[in-house]
């Protein structure tokens, strides 16, 4: 290019400024948010893709079935899994195992004296084989870092954190201040998009060693059993004939005999974040029918960016036409004026590209703390990169190669006779495109409205829970026997009450916005042992029921000062009542239920079901146990909106109790708010890009506006003359589009409906009900907004010298 | 019915001032026919275009009726041509799209006039104008002289104050203009106001007076 035609080309962009901001600006936007769009969606297909092996590696999972009933589906599975896959089928080249070891505190008591404690949410007892089955590049310690017990690996910045300087390897940190564990490799930080990520990785031969039934147990399954097989295995093959196997070879007969049956399958890790949603998920899961349709509008918004390009380029070149005649008679050549028309429109997306570039690098900071991606870079992905590559070349040339062609071809003698006419042909085309940008549009506006609705909805919705104005303490963990701890506790919670502000308290194994964490196992008293049936368990205090307002249906709650001895007694929700076979609460209260060691408790009541985890997540089959093990969350409720004096009263009377132990508080309103984070997340991305494609598409709609102007300019000219007011010809310009968006809602509106039907609400257990103002109010909105824009450009056309336009022939 | 004082237009481009118009003193009574003439570049369309309040003088004054209208703005400017000025132009400017009814009966639709009273009063124009018979053809489908007829007809329709036309017989062969030339005669006999820009003399002839415009100014008047 050389600098004559880098002349025009500036000309050119001067003569028409408002055509060629718009024009860029459709082009930017569009690119721009394609790139965002697809920076989310390939954050979240990234998943376990750092792993070398990671196309290799699948999860163990299962499905248990009673009377096919689903009794449950876990990512759990037994401890001997991976060993008895790994020695029956010469496919399995590995095997790792982890085990969460959930709300703990670490310490360490460094060189100069002091003691540095924290609490640490999520580590997990893993083999020593997820060093091979999994990349997490060790940056100090040797080969098999956790063969011995009492070992831990741990990440470079739990490494900074704990021992800042000092050299980690062979110091000995502390578990709950009873447990010691020496430091035996220290690996790099795990990536965000990692479903096993963590800290610290405790050896899982601690387990074994405590408990040393388990490493062999095809009875307790608590931990997930990763296999690495061969390339190119087929793990379908494996999934049919091994695992029905294994469980044939260890444990069918058990089941049988209970009348139950497990169904077990293999995940390949890279799908388990967008395509598992079971029990003991590592990570809240992300729906991936979601993120395919992200991905698919992302790449339709690309096309409909260039096509706008395209339609706005051909709708200028009325304005061109005569300089292509001109040049046509002065010797130009056909070649001669693509190469000018196509050097002029890839210079120009060229710089919308730059400029797109820069943008997004950076409104990128802003993007990643709201959808929380963390440090996922788009292009230093490879399949993105090789994709983009292959996307903009052919885009950015189609898009060009289009207009040149259009231009070049215009008649000299047709255009300087003055008879030119901008063609009919393709007319059809745009207005075809113009219908899909629209419906498009529609389907993302109402999907917004419905996505918004869906997400207040959950957050309204009653969990069958009060966890308003809680806030939750860790219990400290002392190391000290349970019996002295737990006075201790009681004496603060003493303390703690006292404070005036303080309405209630109770103390807990599990609090709400998580998944349960202990179990419990029972079958109806004088029935057989293989009745046997799994619960979840919370160990809870006599306040608990009465703080969380837990609905009572039958018999009572627990009494104040009472205790679990002599007659055992336990109080059931729905869920659980109905798995150890009673039809109603009236029936359970006062039965006995059995445990495997014999012991009888008695349901004194049945409860209501209620949400724990989320929302999001069924009520689970519930049992409520008085009794203090595995307590270890104090939850206040707090009457005031200050919640930094509060704070700071509940932290002076722990430290004085616990003056060692991290004082580590949450608000329970913000945990269950943060079970939602993931809904809200895809709201704004999805409202993003609403708004974004909307913009497109009304530049779209100028494009076919200028188009119609450029041909009507004439006419426009003369209603004018003959009296023709600025509402009329908004008129005249609206009528041209009126049938592509009529069009486009009578398609848009049920084909939103039976998609966000279909493929959105159905993912949630509660939902809500889809109305016809959620498509019409949209509806109208876009309406309004084309109108409007419609109307601006009108007002530039009505504003022509009419002299010159009446006499331009 | 048209008085001009001093009215003067300037087209300004980048860097260069063109005075199209230079303090044109210009009186027109009701019922008169006027004709200008001059050399191309003149001024003459410019001048219509003035007058006809498709155009703004750049400084003068525009009298219409006794209301001044030089410095109106462009939704004023509409509605005070609506009904009151009727265009005739040489490349008729017919809208393609519409039939021969249809074009004349614009108009009236832009003054709210009720589809009763438009029907009666686009038929009798259009067999005024002996062009009845072509009333559901498109503009194309017409010859030169046929499309002014039906430019004259949506001229007319609303009976306005004054008629403009600018060089109404410039794209016809000489039969089709003398039968143009006719219909604006009739036209002035019952009491329009007609200014006709032209080039051609024996067209001047038929006005009651010829101005001569030279440079953007007046520089002959001559009564017929």
């Amino acid at each position: 290019m050389n600098f004559i035609k880098l002349n025009i080309f500036y000309r050119n962009l001067k003569r028409d400024k408002l055509i060629s901001i718009i024009n860029a600006v459709g082009l930017i936007i569009g690119i721009l948010s394609a790139l965002f769009i697809l920076e989310y969606v390939y954050y979240q297909r990234s998943y376990d893709s750092h792993h070398e092996n990671a196309k290799d590696i699948y999860r163990v999972a299962y499905n248990r079935y009673q009377n096919n009933e689903v009794l449950w589906k876990t990512a759990n599975s037994f401890p001997p899994t991976g060993k008895w896959l790994k020695e029956h089928y010469s496919d399995v080249v590995n095997h790792a195992r982890i085990t969460p070891k959930n709300e703990i505190t670490i310490s360490y008591n460094n060189a100069s004296g002091s003691k540095i404690i924290y609490s640490e949410d999520k580590t997990y007892y893993a083999t020593s084989s997820i060093f091979e089955v999994f990349t997490i590049p060790l940056l100090q310690g040797e080969k098999d870092p956790l063969k011995a017990p009492n070992t831990v690996a741990i990440s470079h910045l739990a490494a900074e954190r704990y021992f800042g300087e000092e050299r980690p390897l062979g110091k000995t940190i502390k578990v709950n201040g009873n447990e010691d564990y020496m430091i035996t490799a220290v690996y790099k930080k795990m990536p965000k998009n990692s479903i096993v990520k963590s800290d610290f990785l405790f050896s899982m031969e601690t387990i074994y060693k405590q408990r040393p039934r388990i490493r062999t147990s095809w009875g307790y399954d608590y931990g997930s059993t990763f296999i690495q097989l061969k390339p190119n295995s087929d793990y379908k093959k494996l999934e049919k004939e091994g695992l029905p196997e294994m469980i044939a070879a260890n444990y069918k007969e058990r089941l049988d005999s209970q009348g139950k049956r497990d169904t077990y399958y293999l995940q390949p890790l890279q799908d388990i974040h967008l395509t598992s949603n079971i029990e003991y998920e590592s990570e809240p899961p992300v729906n991936g029918k979601i993120i395919s349709i992200l991905f698919g509008f992302s790449i339709f918004l690309l096309i409909i960016a260039w096509i706008n390009f395209i339609n706005l380029t051909t709708a200028r070149s009325i304005e061109r036409a005569n300089e292509v005649g001109v040049k046509k008679i002065n010797g130009a050549s056909k070649m001669n004026l693509i190469t000018q028309f196509l050097s002029e429109a890839f210079l120009f997306n060229i710089l919308c590209l730059a400029i797109t570039i820069v943008l997004f690098y950076a409104l990128n900071p802003w993007f990643k703390t709201i959808t929380q991606i963390g440090d996922f870079n788009l292009f230093e992905h490879s399949k993105f990169l090789g994709t983009f590559i292959v996307i903009f070349v052919l885009g950015i040339i189609i898009s060009c190669i289009y207009p040149a062609v259009i231009l070049q071809s215009y008649k000299p003698v047709t255009v300087l006779k003055g008879k030119f006419k901008n063609k009919r042909e393709g007319v059809f085309f745009r207005k075809l495109l113009v219908t899909l940008q629209f419906v498009i549009s529609v389907v993302l506006l109402c999907g917004t409205l419905i996505a918004y609705k869906q997400a207040t909805f959950l957050m309204e919705k009653d969990m069958g829970i009060n966890y308003a104005q809680s806030i939750v303490i860790k219990a400290p963990k002392t190391g000290e026997k349970q019996s002295e701890l737990q006075s201790k506790i009681l004496l603060m919670k003493d303390e703690l009450t006292q404070i005036p502000e303080v309405k209630g308290f109770t103390f807990s194994s599990d609090i709400p916005g998580q998944e349960i964490q202990h179990w419990f196992s029972c079958r109806r008293k004088g029935y057989d042992k293989t009745d046997t049936n799994s619960f979840f368990q919370l160990s809870i205090d006599d306040q608990f029921l009465e703080f969380y307002n837990i609905k009572l249906l039958a018999g009572r709650l627990f009494r104040k000062g009472e205790k679990e001895t002599g007659t055992k007694s336990i109080i059931m929700n729905v869920k659980a009542m109905e798995r150890v076979g009673y039809k109603t609460p009236e029936e359970a209260i006062n039965n006995f239920v059995v445990t495997g060691r014999n012991e009888e408790f008695k349901i004194i009541g049945i409860v209501d079901d209620f949400y724990y985890q989320s929302i999001k997540n069924e009520p689970v089959p519930t049992v409520l146990r008085l009794t203090d093990s595995h307590k270890a969350f104090l939850t206040l409720k707090v009457a005031s909106n200050n919640t930094t004096e509060i704070i700071q009263k509940l932290k002076t009377i722990y430290e004085n109790y616990f003056p060692e132990q991290p004082f580590d508080y949450l608000s329970l309103e913000n945990k269950i708010s943060n079970t939602l984070k993931s809904d809200r997340t895809f709201l704004f991305v999805f409202s993003l890009f609403s708004i974004l494609a909307i913009i497109i598409a009304v530049i779209g709609i100028v494009g076919l506006i200028l188009i119609t102007i450029s041909q009507r300019m004439k006419e426009i000219g003369i209603r004018k003359v003959l009296g023709s007011e600025l509402m009329d010809v908004s008129k005249l310009l609206a009528k041209e589009v009126a049938s592509q968006i009529i069009t486009a809602i009578i398609i848009a509106i049920p084909l939103a409906w039976y998609g966000y039907q279909n493929w959105f609400l159905k993912t949630y257990i509660n939902s809500i009900e889809l109305h016809i103002w959620m498509f019409l109010v949209p509806v109208i909105v876009l309406f309004i907004i084309v109108f409007l824009v419609i109307h601006l450009v009108a007002l530039r056309a009505y504003q022509m010298t009419l002299s010159e336009v009446l006499q331009n022939e | 019915m048209i008085q001009t004082k001093n009215l003067t237009k300037i087209f300004i481009t980048e860097d260069i001032q063109t005075k199209a118009l230079n303090d044109i003193n210009l009186h027109v009574k009701d019922g008169e026919f006027i004709a200008i003439m001059g050399p191309s570049g003149c001024g003459k369309s410019t001048l219509l275009n003035i007058l006809g309040l498709i155009d703004i003088p750049s400084d003068g004054s525009y009298m219409f009726h006794g209301k001044e209208i030089g410095n109106l703005k462009e939704k004023e400017l509409t509605k005070a041509r609506k009904g009151n000025i009727g265009f005739i132009f040489q490349s008729f400017n017919l809208i393609d799209g519409l039939t021969v009814y249809e074009n004349v009966e614009l108009p009236l639709m832009f003054m709210n006039i009720n589809q009763k009273e438009r029907k009666e009063k686009v038929k009798a124009v259009l067999k005024r104008m002996k062009i009845d018979h072509r009333s559901n053809h498109f503009p194309q489908q017409l010859s030169g002289g046929q499309q002014q007829r039906v430019a004259i007809a949506r001229a007319v329709i609303t009976e306005p104050k004054l008629l403009l036309a600018d060089e109404p017989t410039g794209n016809l062969d000489s039969k089709n203009g003398t039968e143009v030339m006719n219909l604006l005669t009739e036209l002035s006999q019952e009491g329009a106001t007609i200014i006709m820009v032209t080039h051609s003399e024996s067209d001047a002839n038929y006005a009651h007076r010829v101005i001569n415009l030279f440079d953007g100014k007046i520089v002959m008047e001559t009564s017929n």
